[in-house]
């Protein structure tokens, strides 16, 4: 199940808040639990136990890495290899069987498994909450129903953001039901429906017109840019969309998630950029992957080797597929050129310049995260500066309704800046602007469910995670 | 502002329930506009929970039987267009084929066709195995083959075809036949002959192919003329091509032929019935939504098995094989038959539960001669194929 989908608007929310707040307090979570697994079995039947495997599995590891502290670091140990090994198994075994068998001309079989809907960042939660245990920073949770409810919680289980346990543990005791509270969620939760319905779906269809044909079709220069744009905007409309709705649904059941993204396209480095695009991810590879490394309090040679792991590491835990590791390696390379050289210059530039300087380098980026195809790839490279006459005839001919959904491309651009956020500011102490937003809101709504109900191409990028 | 959220929550509440009242009130079975079966909210079993056939049959439902549905599946793709098919420009569609959401335009005229398709070996093996079992039935009984082409093996610009079935036909096929086609030589005679926003023959195609046939079977035959040529003024017809690409900017008036056929009478699966509306249509009793299907509803649609009955029993007994591009001629070519059988291959099996036996049906109807009516999509869709035992 999507929360951008019927089922989920119109018969799965309903219920779950009707029998959330008819309950009594000492209830609610066990509601949210039974719920969380529905919406997750909804999607995966099969793969829901093997989500429950790996709570129970956790809770008993948390438990004796509290029990025996002297053993603790075997237990931790034995998790880790646990929560990563079933990781790999699903998502990265092929991928590297594959390429051992290519380099060795060996035979190792490749597994027939699908990838379980959010395994990533389900695993990642749970390491969090075992690694946390470890290290004293936060309480053994001694019930597994409110262990399983932070795990399995539905609004952040399949795309994230990645909720810690350490920000999560007193809200599930303890939190607050309000009104606004209440009505601040259903506003989020339309507001990142809104942008992956209207805005994100709708570039997508530009973005996949023309990568999906563009060897075929020939398409290069402009025609290449419009589709790495259209890219760079569905991606982030689809992510962060979902993240608001996450947010919004949070915020509906008392929960305060932190953010996850923070206008990533207002960036002016690409240092920037990272403190600004999935917050939660990459805070999580620094505080449990970098920092323990040393981060930057070691030697240069130890800190370049710890940004590589780090990136590579974020890269791999995109896909299992080379593209995504050039990914990852590509933004470590420009991260130590910005620290080691450029740092200096860019705060010289004016603004534009570093920004244009950062939307540059942003959209190449996702071009390789696009493209998993090392032929598509080469040739979008070979040819993203090619300005050669009719290509964009040529896309015009191959589909020219793509002329009907430019328009949300300046959507998407006007919205990738914190407009409403400065209005927001702006207009703080009056009431009609607020009505107005309201209206605005609910019209978005609308919008996004005659979409729905008329549209059937509503495919989601961070699934697949 | 807490007043402001009471009404907001309640605001989104009210819509949610509107969404809701689709699970509660009678459920919707047809949508006269799509030209289609509504899905209905199943019941939910393990099974399909499990394979996950229950879910996205509830998606599919809700989205079908959400209150106002056809209203915004009719209107609000159509709002969101900025763009008027008719009007590109000509230096993108001037002999040229220009996209319009998996149709095509070519040299900027007002027809949604498809594009030439690469035949690959796959498609071509698929035809081969039919036509071993058609050189079986032509050493059997009397048969002839009627072809007609199609936008999906020409090549507008270059003006050539790209598949020339009736060459690979007479290569590949054994047996005494006959073989006769309806065919086009530029994209000036295929327009005359198609609709414009539909894949089928229109009056004038279709009229031109009874003719070959009556021609290829009882050259003696007078054909049947049209007493005149009808044009219904109120109504537009938006074919398949329009209800797939979501296009309205291309439309004509339905027109037809209209015949005095003799008597007759008709068994519609295994049932005395009516088939198609033409005279409802002459009274005029006829859907005037924008999507109705007119081609089907004016001269019937697809059934597993037609049988029309002439009551000539100095003729012979005719049994002819095709698809919806038959609907429009059965009753012309069953007028110069005794019985004629027509059969869907598509739908046989369910009126039946059995598999068509072409010879088992030709002996227990005594049959005397078989015509099949087919295009590219007939020849390589392995929903005709039909098995025959020696």
């Amino acid at each position: 199940m999507v929360f951008s989908s019927l089922t989920f608007i119109f018969i799965f929310l309903p219920l779950v808040l009707i029998f959330y707040f008819l309950s009594k307090d000492k209830y609610k979570n066990y509601i949210l639990l039974f719920f969380s697994i529905l919406f997750y079995s909804w999607g995966e039947p099969k793969y829901a136990l093997l989500m429950i495997i790996s709570i129970i599995a956790n809770y008993f590891f948390a438990i004796l890495i509290k029990k025996y502290d002297k053993y603790k670091k075997i237990f931790l140990i034995l998790s880790l290899i646990f929560n990563i090994g079933i990781l790999f198994v699903f998502k990265y075994f092929n991928f590297f069987s594959t390429n051992i068998n290519n380099i060795f001309n060996i035979n190792i079989p490749i597994l027939n498994l699908t990838l379980p809907i959010g395994i990533s960042f389900y695993t990642f939660q749970i390491l969090t909450y075992v690694v946390d245990v470890y290290k004293d920073k936060v309480k053994l949770q001694k019930n597994i129903f409110l262990l399983g409810m932070y795990i399995s919680f539905f609004p952040q289980l399949i795309a994230g953001p990645i909720v810690r346990y350490s920000t999560i543990e007193e809200q599930l005791k303890n939190r607050k039901h309000t009104l606004e509270n209440f009505a601040d969620g259903i506003r989020r939760f339309i507001i990142g429906l809104g942008k992956k319905i209207i805005i994100a779906n709708n570039v997508a269809i530009i973005a996949d017109s023309i990568f999906n044909n563009a060897i075929l079709n020939k398409y290069v220069g402009l025609v290449l840019m419009i589709g790495a744009l259209a890219y760079t905007f569905q991606i982030y409309f689809d992510f962060s969309g979902y993240s608001d709705m996450a947010i919004g649904l949070g915020k509906m059941f008392g929960f305060e998630f932190l953010e996850n993204f923070n206008y990533p396209y207002i960036s002016q480095s690409i240092t920037d950029f990272w403190r600004r695009w999935h917050i939660s991810l990459s805070s999580l590879f620094r505080d449990y992957i970098y920092i323990p490394l040393g981060g930057n309090r070691v030697s240069k040679i130890k800190w370049i080797r710890n940004i590589f792991i780090v990136w590579l590491l974020t890269g791999l835990w995109h896909g299992a597929n080379w593209n995504f590791i050039i990914w990852g390696l590509y933004f470590a390379l420009i991260l130590l050129f910005e620290k080691l050289i450029f740092h200096k210059i860019l705060k010289k530039l004016s603004l534009i310049i570093r920004w244009i300087y950062s939307f540059i380098l942003i959209n190449v980026g996702w071009i390789i995260f696009r493209l998993e195809n090392f032929s598509e790839l080469s040739y979008v490279f070979k040819n993203l500066f090619n300005f050669k006459s009719g290509s964009l005839l040529n896309l015009l001919r191959n589909n020219y309704s793509i002329l009907n959904y430019l328009p949300f491309i300046i959507f998407a651009l006007i919205f990738s800046f914190p407009i409403i956020l400065k209005l927001d500011k702006r207009f703080k102490d009056n009431i009609y602007y607020f009505v107005f937003k309201d209206i605005c809101l609910i019209f978005i709504f609308v919008i996004s469910i005659c979409f729905l109900v008329s549209n059937s191409y509503n495919p989601f990028i961070y699934f697949r995670f | 502002m807490k007043k402001n959220n009471i009404l907001f929550i309640l605001v989104f509440a009210f819509l949610l329930l509107i969404g809701d009242y689709a699970l509660v009130r009678q459920q919707k079975n047809i949508s006269v506009t799509e030209n289609r079966t509504l899905q209905h909210f199943d019941h939910i079993t393990l099974s399909t929970f499990i394979d996950g056939s229950y879910q996205n049959s509830l998606e599919k439902a809700l989205s079908d039987q959400f209150v106002g549905g056809e209203f915004i599946k009719k209107n609000f793709k159509d709002s969101m267009k900025i763009l008027h098919y008719k009007k590109i420009p000509s230096y993108i569609c001037k002999n040229n084929y220009v996209e319009l959401n998996g149709y095509y335009s070519f040299n900027c005229d007002d027809h949604l066709i498809s594009k030439y398709e690469n035949v690959d070996d796959e498609i071509k093996t698929n035809i081969l195995n039919r036509l071993k079992v058609y050189s079986k039935i032509n050493n059997y009984i009397d048969t002839y083959y009627f072809f007609i082409s199609s936008d999906s093996i020409y090549d507008f610009k270059n003006n050539k075809y790209i598949f020339d079935t009736i060459k690979f036909i007479n290569d590949n096929m054994t047996g005494d036949y006959n073989l006769s086609s309806l065919t086009f030589d530029n994209y000036n005679e295929f327009e005359k002959l198609f609709y414009k926003t539909d894949h089928h023959w229109n009056y004038y195609g279709s009229y031109l192919g009874y003719i070959k046939i009556i021609d290829m079977i009882y050259p003696d035959d007078e054909v049947l003329k049209p007493e005149k040529k009808v044009t219904f003024d109120d109504i537009y017809f938006y074919g398949s091509a329009a209800r797939n690409t979501q296009i309205f900017d291309f439309k004509e008036k339905f027109t037809v032929y209209k015949f005095n056929y003799p008597e007759h009478t008709i068994l519609k699966d295994k049932v005395a019935d009516s088939y198609g509306s033409e005279d409802e249509y002459y009274n005029g009793i006829y859907y005037r939504e924008k999507l109705a299907g007119h081609y089907g509803n004016f001269y019937g649609g697809d059934n597993g098995e037609v049988i029309f009955d002439f009551n000539n029993p100095d003729k012979d007994n005719l049994l002819l094989i095709g698809s919806s591009f038959t609907n429009a001629i059965n009753k012309l070519v069953a007028s110069h038959f005794n019985k004629t059988y027509v059969i869907d291959l598509r739908h046989y099996y369910q009126l039946t539960n059995e598999e068509f036996d072409i010879k088992e049906y030709v002996n227990n109807n005594n049959i005397d001669k078989v015509l099949f009516i087919m295009n590219y999509g007939f020849l390589k869709d392995q929903s005709f194929n039909m098995k025959w035992e020696d």
